[in-house]
């Protein structure tokens, strides 16, 4: 048995309601993709709308008040953009939504105006003094991967839930929900669960070994007559809350 | 050893979340890694240096060239800390430094030196000690489950290493000379001035032959960035092995079936045979994978395929030509240009104009429409307003579609032989109901699946029947089973107490154990 506390890369927040939420910080890596795909449509948006602006007014020279309108156009895009989208969208910008992830507070809430524009001008600092080379060594030594914006302001960047997997729990329809023969914790639930979502990914053989390996530590031996994978997927079923039409019959 | 003694916490993560893992694992004993790497790389740095004493960037180039020779040893010690925290310097030092010089390294120096998973790969090398066709194949199925997140994080590290360094020389330059922006912002009137004096002031710095100690700083600097990145490069890309194989042999279910043995304490004779098999170092036996089809064969029917009649044959014609080709250019070239000397440009100001205000507006509409589309196709649509779509799964459910009692119907049907045609009635009388008498939200894409979820989230008091309902259906749709007799009266009977005596309150918010009561107290 490990002696500390396992290396981890989970938070366990517990929320007002004395509710145990896991985070899921997104580090240096997955931030950086997310800040290159923004920074492109940044540089589209301001491409786009200065060439607009200048091919308006082409011929009539070139007034004040039009340089105004594409420095205020920048300033709003490189300033404004990310506040404005973590306070409105979800704590997304659009960079961040196309690889999943999300700015909350780091105690599971929302971010707010305060903070999303703390964390965003904080990025004066991360800077420096070269395309965020402070922010980015900081990301990587921190344990959460904030930068510095996100110490101050108390935000984290965290993986928001992959969609996908609904796809593979439409797939085990067919397989009756089973109970358990004893009650199961938490993460004994959760171990099923993650095999029943994954299965269709591992090769046949693996596959029912691994159901073999759930079943016999359940049952305590192979129960005679039955398919272990079926049973290991009802149990799957049944502990993310489905029941079976048996028990549901008046 | 064994997997089951872990410091780390073994679960199903993402790609990305795994390079993280592996920086965790740097991050405890950074200090350590930062001295190896360093103990290792800045000998050859000086040796480097004095051999190129004239020509410093073939020592930069030689050192970055040279760096899988440092990531062996680091990757030995990583591995152990995955079970034991790794003992002093002077002891990893004396267990590692035979590793500088491994099998396949030569192969590492050349021509791998520029493949992208590298990072992904080492440890099939180092520590399941795999060569040849099996370490091809080890490499290709791994890279099923981390290859493209190995690949980011080299595309990451070449970026990160240049800033980094690039980062070093400006805060020398910043402490040696001020900062051009401080001095900027005090005098602003001088500021162009004084940037294009910078500027010339560098380029005679570089030009100049007596510049040499720049490369020679620069080196320097980049071997330091190298002693923070490097250990770091091999973590994270270990980290994606260990996610590989949690993938691929589903570490975390073995895991969790051996605990739960041990609670129940059922016997573990069957479990300890399997449990023993998956020792980290060890050469993961090949036994329970598919193979995959063999690529020569692929190629080749995929060939046959191809040149046979339906698919086009595409022929490459090409005329070489020495005299006549040449002659036709300077044809070209004699004859005088049609062009117009100048285009005046004032009267197309308008229609340049309105030109490129359609190109943005139609460009517009275009990202709108995608948009539009993705937020279709990925369900992510936020609306909430009772949208009631005519027909579900190919069945018509507008009100004038139903007969007036439907209950009575369906058992009519069912009477006659026609279960089918008596659960969809059914199905689709009960599906009719629901936007319009739960606020329920359906579109016309919306499987039966995500019809029962909906349902499950919006009318909580409703979902029981639904579930019920959904399987009957199901069954009869798909798999051609009837339900019993008993079954379609007692469903007759709830649609009649919900839909047309409208026992239920609307939009309970109830919990599945008050459903489950309800349940109970039907008859």
């Amino acid at each position: 048995m490990p002696p500390t506390a396992p290396i981890d890369t989970y938070v366990r927040v517990e929320t007002a309601e004395a509710m145990d939420i896991f985070l899921r910080p997104a580090g240096v890596f997955a931030r950086a993709r997310a800040y290159a795909m923004d920074l492109l449509f940044r540089l589209l948006w301001l491409w786009l709308s200065s060439m607009l602006v200048m091919f308006m007014f082409v011929g009539g020279g070139t007034p004040e008040w039009m340089m105004g309108l594409i420095f205020l156009n920048l300033f709003a895009t490189m300033w404004l953009y990310p506040v404005l989208f973590e306070v409105f969208w979800h704590g997304q910008t659009p960079g961040k939504r196309i690889f999943r992830l999300q700015v909350i507070s780091d105690n599971g809430a929302q971010v707010g105006w305060s903070a999303s524009l703390l964390r965003n001008l904080l990025r004066l600092a991360d800077g420096l003094p070269f395309l965020y080379a402070l922010g980015m060594s900081v990301m990587l030594l921190h344990p959460q991967g904030k930068r510095i914006g996100d110490v101050l302001a108390s935000t984290l960047v965290v993986h928001t839930d992959d969609a996908r997997v609904q796809a593979s729990w439409q797939a085990l329809q067919t397989v009756p929900p089973q109970a358990p023969p004893v009650a199961l914790t938490r993460e004994e639930q959760q171990a099923l669960v993650s095999f029943a979502e994954r299965q269709h990914k591992l090769p046949p053989a693996r596959r029912q070994e691994l159901a073999e390996l759930l079943v016999v530590a359940i049952y305590g031996h192979l129960p005679a007559r039955t398919d272990a994978l079926a049973l290991a997927l009802g149990m799957a079923r049944y502990s993310v809350g489905e029941r079976s039409a048996a028990e549901r019959a008046p | 050893m064994d997997i089951g003694t872990s410091r780390l916490a073994l679960r199903t993560r993402n790609a990305w979340e795994a390079l993280d893992l592996g920086v965790r694992l740097w991050a405890e004993r950074k200090g350590l890694y930062a001295a190896l790497w360093a103990t290792y790389s800045l000998p050859l740095l000086l040796l480097l240096s004095l051999l190129f004493w004239r020509a410093p960037w073939w020592a930069g180039v030689l050192l970055w060239w040279l760096k899988p020779a440092f990531e062996a040893p680091i990757l030995k010690v990583l591995s152990e800390q995955v079970f034991t925290p790794p003992p002093s310097y002077r002891q990893c030092m004396a267990a590692t430094w035979r590793l500088l010089w491994r099998p396949r390294l030569l192969g590492d120096l050349t021509w791998r030196r520029l493949g992208w998973r590298r990072s992904l790969l080492l440890p099939v090398t180092v520590l399941e000690g795999l060569n040849g066709r099996a370490h091809q194949l080890r490499r290709d199925e791994l890279a099923r489950y981390g290859g493209g997140a190995g690949a980011w994080l080299s595309f990451f590290g070449i970026h990160f290493e240049a800033i980094l360094t690039y980062g070093l020389l400006i805060v020398g330059y910043w402490l040696w000379f001020g900062s051009p922006v401080q001095d900027a912002l005090v005098e602003s009137a001088m500021s162009m001035k004084q940037a294009a004096e910078t500027m010339s002031t560098l380029m005679q710095l570089l030009q100049q032959d007596d510049a040499l100690w720049l490369y020679h700083v620069y080196n320097l600097l980049y071997a330091l960035v190298l002693c923070f990145w490097g250990p770091i490069y091999v973590a994270a890309g270990f980290g994606l092995y260990l996610h590989a194989r949690t993938l691929s042999e589903a570490w975390d279910v073995r895991l969790a079936a051996r605990r739960l043995a041990a609670r129940l304490g059922h016997p573990l004779a069957a479990l300890a045979a399997v449990c023993l098999g998956f020792a980290l170092l060890l050469p993961a036996t090949p036994v329970h994978a598919e193979t995959l089809p063999d690529v020569q064969q692929v190629d080749n029917s995929r060939e046959a395929v191809l040149t046979q009649p339906p698919f086009a044959h595409l022929k490459d014609k090409r005329n070489y030509c020495w005299r006549s080709c040449t002659k036709t250019e300077t044809d070209k070239k004699d004859r005088p240009s049609t062009q117009p000397a100048a285009v005046p440009t004032a009267p197309f100001a308008l229609f340049n104009m309105v030109l490129y205000a359609l190109a943005g507006l139609v460009l517009l509409g275009v990202i709108a429409l995608l948009v539009y589309w993705w937020r279709q196709s990925r369900g992510l649509s936020q609306v909430q307003v009772a949208e009631a779509p005519e027909t579900l799964f190919g069945l018509a459910i507008t009100p004038q579609s139903l007969p007036a009692d439907v209950p009575t119907q369906v058992l009519h049907l069912w009477q006659q032989q026609d279960a089918r045609a008596a659960m969809s009635l059914l199905y689709r009388a009960s599906l009719a109901q629901l936007p319009r008498r739960y606020g329920i939200a359906l579109r016309d894409s919306n499987t039966e699946g995500e019809v029962l979820q909906r349902v499950r989230q919006s009318a909580a008091g409703l979902a029981a029947y639904w579930q019920r309902l959904t399987h009957a259906w199901l069954q009869q749709a798909y798999a051609h089973r009837s339900s019993s007799e008993v079954e379609v009266i007692q469903l007759c009977d709830q649609y009649r107490r919900y839909f047309v005596h409208n026992t239920l309150p609307e939009n309970t918010t109830a919990t599945r154990t008050q459903s489950a009561s309800t349940r109970e107290a039907q008859p």
